[in-house]
């Protein structure tokens, strides 16, 4: 599938707070499309109306059954093109004052569903309530008296594959993605609304405050503007943390943590949360994303970090400006180097995470491999995750450089120690990865060789390979 | 203070002879007029004031149309704006750089619709010159002013941004333009490409400068070529393309192209000089391993202060001195971004202290040299006792120095040896 296609391009951008699901989002349909009935345009717009300002405590289903009464009523009694549609009562309002009549049975009922509904299916267990609790809730078209088949199913297997293609793990079941999108879409909610809560004030000029009190959600890309029943708040997300610490301790799921923080970062995001709990999020998700070699998500967290380090205090900012460093010796960008260089301070050089990866910095700078790998057995806190990163790439360079100094051959014990291998094995190895295994002469157990000439051409290319951007490395 | 009715006047007979450059003078703020201009007229009054003023009477020459005229009413009216609030904005106090910003602003948009729907001639470049520069120099003022107003919010040059996005509007017409060479904007370009350089580099977006060379080379067989446009379009253009060399790490070509810039600068301008050999002089060294002279130092100032120290203690071979030099102006150095390049010197330097070690040894077959030996020379020259020397880094060291060809020969590791080239073991330096 083309990635202009993936599932999430079926969801079109809401423009208010109300439930809104794609089918009624999209335009009345025009009169031809139902053969004999055609529409007064005051109608249309009638309609509009109704669906532009429901507001988050109603049924929708309730309001589109009431609507298709008072449409159908009008067309039973022909009066629909007389009729002052522009002054008539919207159906929620005709429903509320229903209600006030009949007194509040309906809504408690529908909040108990709702709630259940809206679990989060983490467990399998789980998912068969979802499933079994979860009728299709798309309505139909508003002019349409039957469902279209095609609009109704379209979403749905494209969310599904596009989920199938996205994640690997067994853990979720596929409906519960399904579940999440919905709920994005088409919420439903119960809880209470503060009292002059407009649903149809517009989205995306303020932070949303977030009224769910689910710890776990899963992360969900949002392609419109957040629902306050779906984002959780503050006092939600600290149990959220403790939780998601306590899990990562015992089960070490990373796919899971990784999506669980993704939606923290989401919730945070959307309600303009920018605090010392923010930083310490950001932080986790970025030890827990470098532990695991995740480096793309390690990067975001990390540039919202340092957006975060100048506004917020708090958090281990010492330790994110090492690593920072280190990883900007990864990807061998010499401007952003030298860019970040100027924008230390001295008393931030001298802490212990950044000295460290300054003197690793010179060490590179100067092909300084057996400083470089001394300070890589020695590396503060999780740094040696990230030297990981490069240290192969390194370790060939030195490989080239001393390939061309050394004749007729070094040991492998020497090797060993100047290029930090744990064991003589690993080293071999190593070697033998890069296609040097024929560069290798046993004169007995103890003692194996690599034989420099021979090995040289073999290590200069390697170097050639993993510097293929920036070929001036080594060089001076 | 001049009259303001000179600006008018200055106008009508530069635009009479067609020269462009003496227009260009007009609207800059520098010219003598330009704080009387601000008492010229009042906000309400400005259209129908500058009217009267530019064209009086009614008559439209040197315009030939009521809409050639409106054109220039409208950017004289925004050029009274950027006056107004530079020298009576903030309630009178003057420099009020935001308003003057939004003016700027104005007034840039009417030239580019000068240039793009109302045919304005090529003679009238020099107007667009000093409108885009005046445009960055205003906003690059204004950004300042909302900078230090919000001193939370993180550092943002918000209409800086906004001016490149004009900037580069103004670059798009010169190189579209289809008229024939002797009549086309195309000779616009490379000042208005150093435009553009000068505020990515500002932004700290470099690499947004390779669109515009992109855009540049695609129409390369379009354009006239380099050597004709004036010098002083080519010499920042080679400035900055090296500088965009310089810093992707790619010292031959920066090499040439600073070199050009340098070889075509104009002989007065000492502080174009320097500018050019801040990055230069470091770019040079490595790529050639070259030091300039002292005497060649000494013409600049600035580059004396900051490069004199480093490069004679490489000369000579002072580890120590190298190191404390470097550090002393690390700041500076980062900040000129010169700092990873000039750091490479150290090899050099190491280079010439080995060479001397070497030298200096008193022993009959000079080509056996014990690590041993190397690493009391190195713990001489860094002022550091030998125990504290490791060995294994010396050696490291000298197998840098082997595999970049700074010194010839090889290591036997097992015997602690060196074995030197007998002829030229170090390259390129005298014996």
């Amino acid at each position: 599938m083309p990635p202009a296609e993936d599932g999430f391009t079926q969801v079109k951008a809401r423009k208010n707070l109300t439930q809104t699901d794609p089918n009624v989002e999209t335009p009345p349909k025009p009169p031809s499309n139902s053969g004999k009935r055609t529409f007064p345009d005051a109608l249309k717009q009638y309609v509009a109306r109704t669906f532009e300002t429901i507001p988050v405590g109603q049924d929708k289903e309730d309001i589109e059954a009431e609507l298709k009464r008072i449409i159908t009523d009008a067309y039973e009694k022909d009066v629909v093109w007389t009729l002052q549609w522009q002054s008539m009562p919207l159906p929620q309002e005709l429903l509320k004052r229903r209600k006030e009549q009949d007194g509040n049975v309906q809504t408690s009922e529908t909040s108990n569903k709702d709630s259940d509904r809206f679990k989060f299916g983490i467990a399998p267990t789980r998912t068969t309530v979802v499933t079994t609790a979860t009728p299709p809730k798309t309505s139909p078209p508003v002019f349409q008296t039957t469902y279209s088949p095609k609009q109704e199913s379209s979403p749905v297997t494209k969310r599904k594959s596009t989920y199938s293609k996205l994640e690997d793990s067994e853990l979720f079941e596929k409906r519960a993605r399904l579940d999440v999108s919905r709920k994005f879409s088409a919420s439903a909610a119960p809880p209470p609304l503060p009292k002059d809560y407009r649903s149809g004030e517009p989205q995306g000029l303020g932070p949303v405050v977030g009224r769910c009190t689910e710890l776990e959600k899963r992360y969900f890309r949002l392609t419109s503007a957040p629902n306050p029943d779906a984002v959780r708040p503050l006092h939600v997300l600290e149990k959220t943390l403790a939780l998601l610490k306590k899990k990562w301790k015992s089960e070490q799921n990373y796919n899971y943590i990784c999506d669980q923080f993704k939606s923290m970062r989401q919730d945070l995001t959307v309600q303009h949360i920018k605090n010392e709990f923010t930083i310490s999020v950001y932080e986790i998700h970025a030890r827990i994303a470098l532990e695991k070699g995740d480096l793309g998500e390690y990067n975001q967290c990390q540039t919202q970090l340092f957006s975060l380090y100048k506004t917020v205090k708090g958090g281990y900012a010492d330790e994110f400006r090492g690593y920072y460093l280190l990883y900007l010796l990864h990807t061998c960008n010499n401007s952003d180097i030298n860019e970040y260089l100027a924008s230390l301070t001295p008393s931030e050089k001298k802490t212990k995470g950044v000295a460290h990866a300054l003197l690793v910095r010179a060490a590179l700078a100067q092909g300084n491999y057996h400083k470089l790998f001394k300070l890589y057995m020695d590396c503060p806190g999780m740094g040696a995750y990230l030297m990981d990163l490069f240290i192969p790439r390194e370790r060939i360079a030195a490989l080239a450089v001393m390939c061309k100094a050394y004749r007729p051959d070094i040991g492998i014990k020497f090797l060993t120690d100047e290029l930090g291998f744990e064991s003589y094995r690993e080293c071999v190895e190593f070697l033998c990865e890069n296609g040097a295994e024929n560069c290798l002469q046993s004169i007995d157990a103890d003692n194996i060789r690599l034989l420099t000439p021979q090995a040289r051409p073999i290590f200069e290319a390697k170097r050639a390979a993993a510097y293929s951007k920036i070929d001036i490395k080594g060089q001076i | 203070m001049a009259d303001y009715r000179l600006v008018y006047r200055s106008f009508r007979d530069a635009y009479h002879q067609r020269r462009g450059s003496l227009l260009a003078k007009v609207l800059t703020p520098t010219h003598p007029c330009f704080s009387s201009l601000a008492w010229s007229a009042t906000p309400n009054s400005k259209l129908r004031d500058i009217w009267t003023e530019l064209f009086p009477n009614r008559n439209y020459a040197p315009c030939y149309t009521e809409t050639e005229a409106k054109g220039w009413v409208d950017v004289f009216a925004a050029w009274f704006e950027v006056s107004y609030a530079i020298e009576r904005g903030n309630g009178g106090r003057g420099r009020d750089w935001e308003k003057a910003y939004e003016a700027m602003s104005e007034m840039t948009q009417h030239v580019l619709r000068g240039f793009q729907n109302s045919g304005w001639p090529n003679w009238l470049l020099p107007v667009l010159y000093a409108v885009c520069t005046n445009l960055r120099l205003i906003a690059i003022k204004a950004d300042h002013v909302l900078v230090a107003r919000t001193p939370d919010k993180p550092e943002k040059w918000e209409k800086l941004e906004d001016a490149a996005r004009l900037v580069n509007r103004a670059f798009t017409i010169c190189l579209g333009d289809r008229a024939a060479l002797e009549d086309s904007k195309k000779w616009g370009v490379y000042f208005m490409a150093t435009i553009m350089f000068k505020t990515y580099f500002k932004l700290n977006q470099i690499s947004l400068c390779k669109n515009v060379q992109r855009a540049l080379n695609a129409q390369k067989s379009d354009l006239p070529s380099f050597d004709d446009f004036p010098r002083s379009h080519r010499v920042p253009y080679l400035y900055f393309t090296g500088m965009i060399y310089f810093l992707d790490s790619k010292y031959a070509e920066a090499e040439t192209y600073l070199s050009d810039a340098y070889r075509m600068c104009h002989p007065d301008s000492i502080h174009n000089q320097t500018l050019i050999l801040t990055h230069l002089i470091p770019c040079r060294l490595a790529s050639q391993r070259a030091i300039p002279s002292e005497a060649f130092l000494r013409k600049y100032p600035d580059l004396h202060r900051l490069y004199f120290g480093v490069l004679s203690a490489i000369q000579h071979g002072r580890l120590k001195e190298f190191d404390e030099a470097l550090e002393a102006s690390e700041d500076e150095l980062v900040k000129k971004r010169v700092f990873l390049t000039l750091e490479r010197g150290r090899q050099i330097c190491l280079r010439n202290v080995l060479r001397k070690t070497w030298r200096n040894l008193e022993q009959d077959d000079k080509t056996k040299v014990h690590i041993e030996t190397f690493r009391i020379g190195i713990a001489l020259r860094s002022g550091t006792p030998v125990q504290d020397v490791d060995i294994e880094e010396v050696e490291c060291l000298l197998t840098n120095m082997i595999a970049n060809g700074l010194m010839k020969g090889y290591i036997a590791h097992e015997r602690g040896m060196v074995v030197l080239s007998a002829k030229d073991p170090f390259p390129g330096t005298p014996l």
